[in-house]
């Protein structure tokens, strides 16, 4: 990998991951003047005429614009020449600053005011030229307040103009059209277009500290990830400990088997990371980047992890699947789950729809009375249960309960449950509350078969479930029970921008949903966006395609992105599994978590 | 969440941006383009050029774009755009502001200037419209040179980082379609305007 492009990436990753947490916003090049002087060569000349804001001259105007941004640095400052008679050129490692007809023979485009050329090193990534230019065919002024015009024109203001520029020398970039990153829109100095805003705000401010604002070196690596051998289902922690000049921020990248394109691994955000659960997409190299707050680094060796696989066994199966959500008082927020059985022949299912039981499990406003409707494929209701003590079958309950290992609803509860005995095909289970009454409700389906043999025949492939998440504790949670002689292949997904398209057009989905995996309280893998990583992404169409789910949307395009819901292909041993779903960054909505069992 | 820093930055591709411009007006925009062309682009390359004003040599990165239809101008199937700046080997020259391109990229272009000025767009950033493509609906839509959504010809106008950036997900206008946004520039094409102010 190549040490400058690295230099940059943590450099500007380390910030924009700032900007990320909304701790920073800014934008920067990724690239900075080395600690001490920065001599710039001011050669502006005399105005015709005085200048608005009583500058006695042109050097005087950009002087100014230098002290405002000396003012916020420590580890450099600039030094202004004014006056300056230094040759105007470039390749002489002088920082000219001056009016220009041209950019060193090159027209200026329409609308152009001033520009900012810097030579930069790809191998050590520091600057060691910068000359800024401005337009000489324009009227100038210098003045403070709201932009002026000069008859049809506008009148450009010479101290906001260098003061744009002179942040761009020192490695800031536009925070509402950045080089990278993500487009950010706040009141900056630094904003592509000159504007009526004349100084530095807090975030210019915030953007040349975090360049410039400490003197230390960069940070010394203790211990470096380690390369291992994981089966399929292992654990892997990389990990990094350095001594140094803190706060560290930490920045992980992956390169998978075979690429050639590394990923940032945007959840590893520690000195350590640690994947509960291998899969066979994560094999590939782990480097760590190591960035104090003056912008030093220190990389780690990349760590490889080798992924063995295991044999996947056809006769494990889902036996209980369910999940956690929120039920509203509108249709729209109904708690909804869609069974596929596939097979040839009927199963018998247990359907359940837990409410006031859920407080014996520690769960605070709980859904009071639960309907349980079950509606087939062609939106026929074929089956209907509320309290479960009312049910024709409720003397099978218990034992039923018993045998499928179900916890038992208490006498004269208002939980629901029904038996049913469904042909092959797709269902969808509805939790309503009686009278309009909302809450936490628990959708459960087991698979009620008498014996595993069976089972095998007539399989659940998938269950879906949509519902609302909320902020806090109210995710969307699915349980998952695999169960079986060895370990099965599973999609999991956390679907929310795509409801919003076509065929769905949802409203009110969530965005950005962020999908956990757990086994108990062992965080297993964890995935934002299904399409980052992009080393997976093949994988992930492919099983979409292979149990027939519908695709998740995307945009490629080299800025716009949407591949905002959350996906992962998982090979679980037989245990006990939850899928998690929540809003990133606290966003809320209705989303969708669907597990799909792989043939 | 958006967030591929890491490629785009090994892609080393990036040129800082570091520019003081005004935005042009739409009638501005079109008036001053020399040709408007939609198409894209098949490849990416920097060099070392003599400068025009015989002072040495400058890296310049030459976009070679393939002309899909041409809205305004002369009907040609490829033009080589040149800007300022790019790598080559160790050496990089940043020039502020310039649009970045990839190979494949989709793009209405207001070009002016090519071969003289040192961004051969209108404006720079402002004469660059992306054509992005939803793979989700398959429907195509304009975009501006950050990403933002063009929503209607007025926002050419404004500022990238004015009030039509701060739209969101929830509130968002239909963008428009390239079908859409050509007819408008070749509306204002036919349409008898002031050449553009030269700023």
């Amino acid at each position: 990998m190549n040490r400058a492009a690295l230099f940059r990436l943590v450099l500007a990753a380390a910030i924009a991951l700032g900007a990320a947490t909304g701790a920073r916003a800014f934008s920067v090049l990724g690239i900075v003047w080395a600690a001490g002087e920065i001599p710039m060569q001011l050669q502006l000349g005399q105005p015709p005429s005085f200048l608005l804001d009583g500058s006695t001259d042109w050097d005087a105007a950009a002087e100014a614009s230098l002290n405002d941004w000396n003012a916020q640095m420590v580890r450099s400052q600039f030094v202004a020449i004014r006056g300056s008679t230094a040759a105007k050129a470039r390749g002489n490692s002088l920082n000219n600053v001056f009016f220009s007809p041209d950019i060193y023979g090159t027209a200026w485009g329409s609308g152009v005011l001033g520009v900012t050329l810097s030579s930069r090193s790809a191998t050590t990534g520091l600057t060691s030229e910068s000359d800024v230019l401005l337009n000489s065919t324009r009227t100038w002024d210098s003045y403070r307040g709201p932009l002026r015009r000069l008859g049809n024109s506008g009148l450009p203001d010479l101290r906001r103009t260098v003061l744009h520029e002179f942040g761009h020398v020192l490695g800031l970039d536009h925070p509402d059209n950045p080089t990278t990153g993500p487009t950010q829109f706040l009141s900056a100095i630094m904003n592509s277009n000159i504007s009526d805003l004349d100084m530095l705000t807090s975030d210019d401010i915030a953007g040349v500290k975090s360049l410039y604002d400490l003197n230390t070196g960069p940070p010394t690596l203790v211990t470096q990830p380690v390369s291992r051998t994981v089966a399929i289902g292992g654990s892997y922690t990389f990990s990094v400990a350095a001594t140094g000049t803190g706060p560290f921020t930490y920045i992980w990248s992956f390169q998978a088997a075979g690429s050639s394109t590394p990923s940032t691994l945007r959840l590893a955000t520690g000195p350590s990371y640690t994947i509960g659960s291998v899969q066979a997409a994560d094999a590939g190299t782990y480097t760590g980047a190591v960035v104090n707050a003056a912008g030093g680094f220190a990389l780690t060796t990349p760590a490889t992890l080798t992924v063995t696989p295991v044999t996947t066994s056809p006769d494990t199966l889902l036996i209980n699947l369910s999940t956690l959500g929120t039920v509203g008082s509108a249709a729209s927020q109904q708690l909804i789950a869609g069974l596929v059985i596939r097979g040839t022949t009927s199963k018998t299912v247990l359907l359940r729809a837990v409410g006031p039981a859920l407080a014996d499990f520690g769960v605070g406003g709980t859904l009071a009375a639960p309907q349980l409707t079950l509606v087939n494929n062609g939106g026929t209701t074929i089956a209907q249960a509320g309290a479960w003590g009312a049910s024709p079958d409720a003397a099978k309950f218990p034992a039923a309960f018993t045998r499928l290992g179900a916890f038992q609803f208490k006498p004269g509860s208002a939980d629901s449950a029904l038996l049913a005995t469904l042909a092959p095909g797709n269902y969808t289970a509805l939790v309503s509350g009686m009278g309009g009454t909302t809450g936490a409700a628990l959708v459960e389906a087991y698979d009620a078969d008498p014996d595993a043999a069976t089972s095998r025949t007539r399989r659940f492939a998938n269950i879906a479930t949509r519902g609302a998440v909320g902020t806090g504790a109210a995710a969307l949670t699915a349980g998952l029970v695999v169960s079986g002689p060895g370990p099965h292949t599973y999609l999991i997904r956390a679907v929310g921008i795509t409801l919003a398209s076509t065929p769905f057009n949802l409203t009110g989905v969530l965005l950005d949903p962020f999908l956990e995996l757990y086994q108990g309280e062992t965080l297993l893998r964890e995935n934002d966006d299904w399409d980052t990583p992009a080393s997976p992404q093949a994988a992930l169409r492919a099983a979409a395609i292979q149990v027939g789910a519908f695709p998740l949307r995307e945009t490629r395009d080299s800025v716009l992105r949407s591949g905002l819901d959350s996906a992962m292909v998982v090979t679980l041993q037989p245990g006990n599994y939850t899928a998690k779903v929540t809003g990133f960054k606290a966003a809320t909505g209705i989303a969708l978590v669907e597990i799909y069992e792989l043939p | 969440m958006p967030f591929r820093l890491f490629s785009l930055l090994l892609a080393f591709t990036a040129l800082a941006r570091a520019m003081t411009v005004e935005p042009p007006t739409f009638p501005d925009l079109v008036a001053g383009a020399d040709a408007v062309y939609r198409g894209h682009v098949t490849a990416v390359q920097a060099r070392r050029v003599a400068r025009p004003d015989g002072g040495g040599a400058m890296i310049k990165t030459f976009v070679t774009f393939a002309i899909d239809h041409a809205i305004k101008g002369a009907a040609q199937t490829e033009i080589v755009l040149e800007f300022l700046g790019g790598r080559v080997g160790d050496d990089i020259l940043e020039v502020s502001g310039v649009p970045q391109f990839s190979v494949g990229d989709r793009e209405i272009l207001f070009v002016q200037g090519n071969g003289r000025q040192f961004c051969p767009l209108v404006a720079v950033m402002h004469g660059r419209y992306r054509i992005v493509r939803d793979a989700t609906t398959g429907h195509d839509t304009i975009a501006r040179d950050n990403g933002q959504p063009l929503t209607a010809v007025a926002e050419v106008a404004q500022p990238f980082h004015g009030p039509a950036a701060l739209r969101t997900p929830a509130n968002l206008a239909p963008a428009l379609t390239p079908a859409a946004f050509e007819s408008l520039i070749s509306a204002e094409v036919r349409t008898p305007t002031p050449q553009a102010q030269t700023r």
